[in-house]
């Protein structure tokens, strides 16, 4: 069953944050909306609070909050900041549309 | 009233750095932040993971150490080389990293408003977790390199250290500097920082490196002033050279030992005094280095422990010197009553040689120790260097109350005086003379005692010979003048001539 979740999921995301402050707030919020965009049962999120688990963020070398993670697909990925930039991150994660990959001609 | 005053006078926390809380009198002020600032390579690393070392070991106190540069594996392995076991700290719950050190594996991008909370909180949870009482961060250069905002930056590490202090620990923060001249405030957050300023320097002057550590500011609190020098060793880490001791407290001594020259011993009113400091000048083979053997198997005669720290020769070249005038150093060596060692002035810094001569002498607790020459380490250091050092050597000896002698060169052949005799001559108690002199054809030697401070002594400048019994002092140099200044003429006095005529009474008739 695991397994099988695993193949489905196509985006991995570990976000950082610290409740309470604006700029965690907004990353919440627009990972969200970028989740929304690139198909929410394709995305699995998890929230960390490094006030809560500071282990965490010590073995994923957490420094800025807020922090995502993009752990699948490969390569990995860190974007700092609140993601507000939505075009950005997607650029950043090398989003390719699925209209794209249709079109692409087959050798 | 007069309670809540009291409890804001800063108190000091103990580096446990060697030498270095003498100069901090008493170490650093607790519950600040201290700036370490300093070029590449200055040991500004070391200095804070040696803060964190003895804390742990002579204080129990833990450590956190923040870095930004190298990755904690890697930091591990670099210090196991001085003798630090990091990771047995770590598991045994006494030292905890935070491993904020770049990102190379992974890409990584900036976008919008971020913080800094997550390192603070990862920080505050490494303290609580060894119950820190002493935190280091490397570097704040580094720091700035990786995160991409300065403004940012700086209003973080305001928040970070605000946090530090209401944690109540003592904090090393360090800094990097382009060059030793460079402006304290790279960064613009130095100044507003830090309560106290460390400066670590590793200049170069005149081809020779040299380490120095100086405090520049102390909120609130008081410390020595000036530039200490000081040495990295393997197995001990930093270690700071206090010059002298805050104040001149030396003991003084009317008790007499010998020379191991009676007629020496006569020159100088019976005897060295007890714990002073002897310097002997002279040119390359004017018998130094007899004196030096005199003196240590004199030592050894009389059952006292002597050190000789030999520059120049080596221990065979020693043995054979003093088996030449009777002395058997192999065996006084056996039984302990004599200690040689051997180095080349060029094998370490000045530094280095300063910190294991006070090593050794602490080790053996001699009675007596010769030092074969000093001119030798004179070479490897600048005049300002040299002289701190032979400072610092004189105060721990007289400390010690050892009775030392020093042996120094003189460049010229005759007369003349060296750098060495000039640099050192106010910090030695007595200063014998060993000269050349050339007299009518013939190259004599000549003693006498230049100053013997604390006691009466002879003034002549007396002829003495060297021979398989060693060093043998004759009469005053009558009817001469000017052996001093290199240039002696014979006066018409009667002895002299009397002298003179009976070299041309018989023999090669040249008329």
């Amino acid at each position: 069953m695991m397994e099988a979740a695993e193949h489905l999921i196509t985006y991995r995301f570990s976000l950082f944050i610290s409740p309470g402050s604006a700029a965690s707030e907004q990353a919440v919020y627009n990972l969200k909306k970028i989740c929304e965009f690139l198909g929410e049962g394709d995305c699995e999120v998890e929230v960390i609070n490094v006030k809560d688990n500071p282990q965490r963020a010590e073995i994923d070398r957490i420094m800025a909050i807020p922090t995502l993670i993009k752990g699948k697909p490969f390569p990995a990925l860190r974007i700092i900041g609140d993601l507000s930039n939505h075009q950005r991150v997607l650029e950043a994660m090398g989003y390719v549309p699925r209209d794209a990959i249709r079109v692409l001609p087959i050798t | 009233m007069s309670d809540a005053r009291r409890s804001k006078v800063i108190e000091k926390i103990a580096t446990g750095i060697a030498g270095f809380d003498d100069i901090a009198e008493g170490g650093l002020p607790s519950g600040t932040l201290t700036l370490v600032s300093g070029t590449a390579g200055s040991a500004k690393t070391i200095f804070g993971m040696q803060f964190l070392a003895a804390g742990i070991t002579a204080y129990e106190e833990g450590g956190v150490f923040v870095t930004f540069e190298e990755r904690p594996a890697q930091m591990c392995r670099h210090m196991l080389s001085l003798g630090w076991d990091i990771e047995s700290w770590e598991n045994a719950g006494k030292w905890a990293f935070v491993d904020a050190s770049p990102f190379v594996d992974v890409e990584q991008i900036t976008t919008g408003a971020f913080n800094l909370e997550a390192l603070l909180a990862r920080i505050e949870f490494a303290v609580s977790s060894v119950k820190a009482k002493r935190v280091v961060m490397d570097s704040l250069g580094t720091m700035f390199a990786q995160i991409p905002d300065p403004l940012i930056l700086r209003a973080e590490l305001f928040r970070i250290i605000q946090a530090l202090q209401s944690l109540g620990v003592t904090t090393v923060l360090t800094a990097e500097r382009a060059n030793d001249k460079d402006d304290l405030g790279r960064y613009g957050v130095e100044e507003f920082v830090a309560d106290n300023v460390l400066i670590l320097r590793h200049a170069l002057e005149s081809d020779k490196r040299r380490r120095t550590i100086e405090i520049l500011k102390f909120r609130g609190t008081t410390y020595r002033d000036g530039e200490y020098p000081f040495t990295v060793l393997k197995d001990q880490g930093i270690v700071v050279i206090p010059l002298t001791s805050a104040d001149l407290r030396q003991k003084t001594s009317t008790v007499r030992t010998t020379t191991g020259s009676t007629q020496l011993d006569e020159m100088c009113g019976g005897g060295l005094l007890r714990s002073s400091v002897i310097l002997v000048s002279g040119a390359t083979g004017t018998g130094k280095t007899l004196t030096t053997t005199q003196f240590i198997g004199a030592g050894a005669k009389l059952k006292e422990k002597c050190l000789f720290f030999a520059f120049e020769e080596s221990r065979e070249q020693i043995f054979r010197n003093a088996a030449s005038w009777g002395y058997d150093f192999e065996k006084l060596e056996r039984e302990g009553f004599i200690k040689i060692i051997c180095r080349y002035p060029e094998s370490a810094g000045i530094n280095d040689h300063l910190v294991w001569m006070r090593m050794a002498i602490e080790e053996y607790q001699p009675q007596r120790v010769a030092v074969d020459s000093l001119s030798a380490i004179e070479r490897i250091a600048t005049p300002k260097a040299f002289r701190e050092i032979v400072i610092s050597l004189t105060s721990f000896l007289k400390e010690k109350q050892v009775l030392a002698v020093f042996t120094s060169t003189t460049s010229a052949l005759l007369g003349g005086s060296s750098i060495t005799d000039a640099n050192i001559s106010t910090i030695t108690d007595t200063i014998i003379l060993l000269r050349y002199i050339e007299l009518l054809g013939e190259m004599r030697r000549g003693v006498m005692i230049l100053k013997m401070r604390g006691s009466a002594h002879n003034k002549e400048i007396r002829e003495f010979t060297i021979s398989e019994h060693g060093m043998t002092v004759g009469k005053a140099f009558r009817n001469v003048s000017g052996i001093l200044s290199g240039n002696a003429s014979v006066l018409a006095g009667e002895s002299e001539l009397v002298r003179v005529k009976s070299m041309f009474t018989e023999g090669d008739d040249l008329s």
